[in-house]
């Protein structure tokens, strides 16, 4: 086995051989020459007068002599000089860049000096014109020999006489210099890859076997058929110990491990060609860093043991190198449970339980297998795989040690709730109430929950039972976003004492209602998660700015009702059971327009449209059938002076009519926080109805600016005071920011025709106006936001409420 | 004739450039003063007519032009020390502890085949940062830098394919006038291959010296400031910090096993531990920027003992990651473009008061107000609470108005927990 290794070795030793022996009479070059169009003007800096370079140049500035170019250069790459000159271009360009941004005091770049007939003051050194073009160039030399740029000045150089002179007026503009381009000239490139045993037993004498190929012979191993000529030229040195062959269920061949081997060449030259890796160029430490940055991302699991670099041979050959590589040996997935909230990780059976589970069912599936070696786009494939696991509550980590490659999951807590809560509430409607609910969360393990309520109070008695099955929250997006947003059965009891329907004022009813309602709901949002970040932050200039959201829930209804009159004028009660499906289409756009820095101007535009009907039909013992359709829309737009949200125009319109049949509890009900606000709920019904709402909304935290600025604490300065501080945005727990004072004027109108035109039209009916507190944001329902309102309205019309009334209501944006 | 002029028991003998010894204008021997396996110190040796004479000391000095000035002392000149001679010729190192200045010849400027070698042993001024030799017999002969303490620049030196080391380069020039009257600069490119290193509280450049292993190692001492910063080690020139002088590469990253820095100096990757030992703070405007800063007072210890103390200063940006992770990116821009790389530092998410901030651990303590920083938002950061809620699943606090009781039961894993009861927030 060792004669075999040894003489396999031969060709890669008397390879090295020939480059040094290249190398020798390579290394030292010659030097080349070339002239610089320069333009400068005097310039007085601190009483002395200097010369700034001009830091535009144009290709024809810059013109090298390509005879004084080694040949060594000049027959592998003929335009090597036009590559020289484009290469300096791009460094005067960079301190060009440098100089336009200011970064630096001084920030011009000025002649250098040259001694005896003209210095440079020591403190302007630093922003030395040549030295600087040396200094940049030389980052990329990182071999003998040395760049080695001189300048000389053009016959009569000299300090300027006078602000204002050019060189161009005394023809000076004809600058020589000189560097040696054998320290970084490209004339080819190669890639290296050693597993960690093979560098192992290099650096120790061992046994290694190296490989030659070029990018040709692998993509004919692999099968690609992709690469141009030029690049199938490329050479790839593999070099690997006969531990490599090993495994632990057997052995491979060197045909095997050398293929591994190619794949890996492979993903390393796309590497390299990526970052636009040329030959005849000059070696750039910024395209050797991006190819170093993206080799480690590639080979990221190899972590420590990772060796990667580039270097110039003496025959101007780049390499790029990868050592430390690995086949996996054995595949592992590991389970920690998630802490609790004392942030203690405290391990069970059921941990190994889901351990064994998850490695008897997902390691099959993964992409990395023993005998490969491994890249970070498997590994990204294999943990989003193990992440969508449903047990999996964090996105699973990894690591590799001695061959064997482990996927790191935390396990959800599987967490099962039982309350019992009492609670006692005041409304203005109901009085005092006391309730009694039972809530389970996850009994059966599906996130599900499950409610049973008592409420019951001197008017008012309410029993409620509900299960719900919450609105999913995917891992990751799907293709077509459209998700499952929750199914909700419930049952209820309830006896009101006081209804009102109508303005009768001399009637009142008393409502014992029984309900069993369900509904599944679908949402389709074309944001995802991150852009709903990227919008709350408004950073970033391509977030996505278009918002659609559109909801879906369909129902299924059965009511009871009894009503009966308990008024001064007795009418016949009015008892039955509707039973009705139900569709319900929810549409938000929302076009989001504030731009970072922005200070005024319209930084919201959204538009809503609502579209409701529900059919009762006599099967299941329903009493009544009808049809009853509603729709509204509307618009909102949020603006301002010194921020983009500070103010809001809305305007929102809405209509809705049902047919002949239609139950007196189902007819529409005119008032409230739904649509005319100073009415009471129900103070007037109809078989249709239409209504619409202005409201206008200054910010709280722009009025207390403005106040603040208008009455200031303390003088008034011309100078503001930096350590002055800011105004609050938060005052005992009102989020000022989110807290709009807002006015509004409501219209409305019932009817008993069916006449579209007319019950589209609220006007000529009842109104309500008034002044309230909005805020917005108060929770996330779903993913909607719900703003609370709280304020006063008044309606001239009301007969219930003639001093107006407070209002309550809570809206999903908007 | 043109040379260092030796007065000899009254004799005048001129040692020339051209390597000749002159005795009344004729050439009589030849001088040196480098001899194979002959001692290392600055004297030169010559000859007349092929008997050996004995050897001459040399006080060695650069002139403003960097040009090579060499005086005889009264010593060994008859009493007073010879006029200065300035040899036109251009600097070379040979290693980090000679230095060669070869002689070029005066009407073409071409290099000739002449050497005058300095011994003595290499160091940066902690001043002027220029490069100084302390001259073997003594005396010191100062290199002034192109471009002040611009000419130093750490970069980096290929070994292999698969590794590097570091570079320190010292630019410098010689300008020579040549007899024609025109002037010749030639770039002197001093190179000390090595790697960087702490010696206590002080920046040192270790250098290896080329194609000798019986030599140990060189250590150049830099007495100036340094900061740990997102690009690597900053070095100012100046005791205050104020006056940039060059940055050497590396990196640091947050051990969470360990709570402590790890810092890696150099294109080497020379690996240090870096505990926090006070001064932490975290600088961020609230504004329209994910930027922040992360100070602290770093310590290092070394394994004899010897402790580093500097200060840490990491520009950084925090970014959400594909998983939508908060990730404290370290950030610095090299040639116009930004560079960043994971800090790899804890933290988790605080909702607060209204305000939602991001609390950072890197220190060996857990995370508290002190060590967090606002989330940056443009409009509503109401808003990005809520978007974050739905993103991260943070559990906000929410507001009762109703007054409640409640007893919960809670199984984890099928077990049912037992603890004390817990009062309820309002």
């Amino acid at each position: 086995m060792n004669s075999q290794m040894v003489s396999r070795r031969l060709p890669f030793y008397l390879c090295l051989l020939c480059c040094v022996l290249i190398s020798a009479v390579a290394v030292q070059g010659q030097t080349v020459s070339a002239t610089l169009r320069l333009q400068a003007t005097a310039v007085n800096v601190n009483g002395v007068l200097v010369w700034q370079v001009n830091m535009q140049f144009a290709p024809t500035d810059v013109v090298i002599n390509a005879n004084t170019f080694d040949s060594s250069l000049t027959t592998p790459c003929p335009q090597i000089s036009v590559a020289l000159r484009n290469r300096i271009l791009k460094e005067l360009a960079v301190m060009a860049q440098e100089e336009k941004d200011a970064t630096q005091t001084p920030i011009h770049f000025y002649i250098d000096s040259f001694a005896p007939a003209y210095s440079l003051p020591d403190t302007l050194s630093d922003r030395s014109f040549f030295s600087r073009l040396d200094r940049q160039l030389s980052r990329s030399v990182n071999r003998d020999p040395s760049l080695s740029l001189t300048a000389t000045p053009p016959a009569g150089f000299g300090k300027p006489t006078r602000v204002g002179e050019t060189l161009t007026a005394r023809n000076q503009t004809q600058w020589r210099f000189e560097l040696n381009p054998m320290g970084f000239a490209v004339v080819g490139y190669q890639v290296w890859l050693q597993t960690k045993n093979g560098a192992a037993n290099s650096d120790n004498g061992g046994t290694t076997v190296p490989v030659m190929k070029t990018m040709g012979d692998i993509a004919d191993d692999l099968g690609i058929k992709s690469l141009t000529a030029a690049e199938r030229t490329v050479a790839i040195n593999l070099l690997y110990a006969p531990e490599d062959l090993q495994k632990p269920d057997g052995s491979l061949t060197d045909a095997e491990l050398v293929r591994v081997l190619e794949g890996a060449a492979y993903r390393t030259f796309l590497v390299v060609r990526d970052a636009k890796m040329q030959p005849c160029q000059f070696r750039d430490a910024d395209v050797d860093d991006l190819i170093k940055t993206n080799t480690q991302t590639l080979f990221n699991a190899y972590g420590a043991d990772l060796n990667i670099g580039s270097m110039l041979t003496d025959d101007n050959q780049e390499i790029f190198g990868v050592s430390g590589l690995q086949l996996v040996q054995s595949i592992k997935i590991s389970v920690t449970p998630e802490a609790d909230p004392q942030g203690n990780v405290t391990r069970t059976d059921r941990d190994d339980e889901i351990e064994e589970l998850l490695n008897k069912k997902y390691k099959p599936r993964l992409i990395a297998q023993p005998g490969e070696i491994v890249t970070n786009d498997i590994l990204d494939k294999d943990t989003r795989q193990l992440y969508l696991v449903r047990s999996v509550s964090e996105f699973p980590k990894y690591s590799f040690a001695d061959g064997v490659l482990t996927y790191e999951v935390t396990r959800r807590r599987e967490i099962v709730n039982l309350t019992v809560t009492g609670a006692g509430s005041y409304s203005p409607e109901y009085a005092l109430n006391g309730s009694l609910a039972v809530t389970g969360d996850n009994l059966l393990g599906h996130s599900e929950s499950l409610s049973l309520s008592l409420t019951g109070g001197n008017s008012f008695q309410k029993g409620q039972f509900s299960f719900s099955i919450p609105r999913e929250t995917p891992k990751e997006r799907r293709k077509i976003p459209i998700i499952f947003a929750g199914f909700n059965l419930s049952g209820n009891y309830s006896y009101d004492s006081d209804q009102a329907l109508g303005n009768p004022i001399l009637t009142r009813y008393t409502n014992r209602e029984s309900r069993i309602s369900s509904s599944v709901s679908f949402e389709y949002d074309s944001f995802s998660q991150r852009d709903y970040v990227e919008q709350a932050e408004g950073l970033s200039e391509k977030r996505k700015r278009l918002h659609h959201l559109v909801t879906t829930d369909v129902g299924f209804d059965l009511l009871n009702n009894q009503l009966k009159s308990t008024g001064l004028i007795p009418v016949a009660p009015l008892d039955g059971r509707v039973v009705y499906p139900s569709l319900r289409v929810n549409y938000l756009a929302s076009y989001d327009l504030r731009r970072a820095g922005m200070r005024g101007g319209i930084g919201e535009i959204d538009f809503l449209f609502n579209a409701e009907g529900e059919k009762g039909f006599r099967g299941i013992g329903g009493d009544f059938s009808y049809k009853r359709y509603e729709l509204s829309g509307g618009a909102q737009m949020f603006f301002g002076i010194a921020a983009p949200t500070d103010m809001f125009l809305r305007y929102q319109r809405g209509a809705g009519t049902s047919s002949n049949g239609t139950p007196l509890f189902r007819i529409f009900r005119l008032g409230g926080p739904l649509n005319v606000r100073g009415l009471e709920e129900g103070e007037f019904v109809g078989n249709s109805y239409a209504y619409d709402r202005s409201e206008f909304g200054v910010g709280l935290l722009p009025l207390v600016r403005t106040i603040r600025n208008i009455f200031p604490r303390g003088k008034k300065t011309s100078n503001p005071n930096p350590n002055e501080e800011p105004t609050p945005t938060n005052i005992g727990g009102l989020d000022l920011a989110n807290t709009f004072v807002k006015i509004f004027y409501d219209r409305g109108r019932v009817f008993e025709t069916k006449a579209l035109g007319e019950i589209l039209n609220p006007a000529h009916g009842v109104k309500g106006y008034g002044i309230g507190a909005e805020l917005r944001g108060i929770a996330f329902i779903a993913n909607k936001r719900a703003n609370l309102t709280i304020g006063y309205g008044r309606s001239p019309n009301s007969l219930l409420h003639r001093r107006g009334a407070v209002i309550t209501g809570l809206s999903l944006d908007f | 004739m043109n040379g260092l002029s030796l007065n000899f028991q009254g004799e005048t003998r001129v040692f020339g450039p051209d390597g000749n010894v002159f005795v009344n204008d004729a050439a009589q021997g030849a001088w040196s003063t480098q001899q194979a396996g002959g001692p290392k110190d600055n004297q030169i040796r010559y000859d007349i007519g092929g008997q050996a004479q004995p050897p001459v000391p040399i006080k060695y000095s650069f002139n403003p032009q960097n040009q090579l000035q060499a005086i005889i002392p009264a010593a060994a000149n008859g009493g007073a020390d010879s006029a200065p001679f300035t040899f036109l010729g251009s600097i070379q190192v040979d290693d980090a502890q000679d230095i060669v200045y070869q002689l070029i010849a005066a009407d073409t400027g071409a290099a000739t085949q002449r050497n005058v070698t300095l011994y003595g042993g290499l160091r940066f001024d902690s001043k002027t940062h220029n490069l100084v030799i302390d001259l073997t017999g003594g005396g010191t002969a100062e290199v002034t830098g192109d471009s002040g303490v611009a000419s130093l620049d750490a970069l980096k030196n290929d070994i292999t394919p698969f590794k590097s080391n570091d570079l320190l380069r010292f630019k410098a020039s010689t300008t020579n006038t040549l007899a024609d009257g025109t002037t010749k600069k030639i770039a002197a490119d001093l190179k000390f291959v090595g790697n960087w290193d702490l010696k206590g509280n002080q920046l040192v450049f270790v250098s290896q010296v080329k194609g000798d292993v019986t030599k140990p190692a060189v250590t150049l001492g830099f007495a100036g400031k340094f900061k740990a910063v997102s690009a690597g080690l900053a070095y100012y020139a100046d005791e205050q910090g104020t006056q940039f002088a060059f940055n050497i590469n590396g990196q640091h990253q947050w051990n969470s096993g360990k709570a402590n820095w790890d810092v890696f100096l150099g294109y080497s990757k020379k690996q240090f531990t870096a505990k926090v030992s006070g001064n932490l703070s975290i600088n961020k405007q609230l504004g329209d920027q994910r930027n922040l800063t992360l100070s602290a007072d770093w310590t290092i210890e070394h394994t004899d003992g010897s402790q580093t103390n500097m200060q840490m200063e990491l520009s950084a940006a925090y970014r959400w990651s594909q998983n939508n992770m908060l990730t404290i990116q370290a950030q610095f821009s090299k040639q116009g473009q930004t560079i960043t790389y994971d800090l790899k530092v804890e933290g988790k998410f605080v909702f607060k008061s209204g305000t939602l901030t991001f609390q950072i651990k890197y220190n060996n303590q857990d995370p508290d107000n002190k060590f967090s920083f606002q989330i940056a938002f443009t409009a509503n950061p109401t808003n990005l609470i809520k978007a974050l809620s739905i993103v991260l699943d943070v559990t906000e606090n929410s507001v009762n108005i109703n007054f409640q009781f409640e007893m919960r039961m809670t199984w984890i894993d099928g077990k049912l927990q037992k603890g004390d009861p817990k009062p309820l927030a309002a």
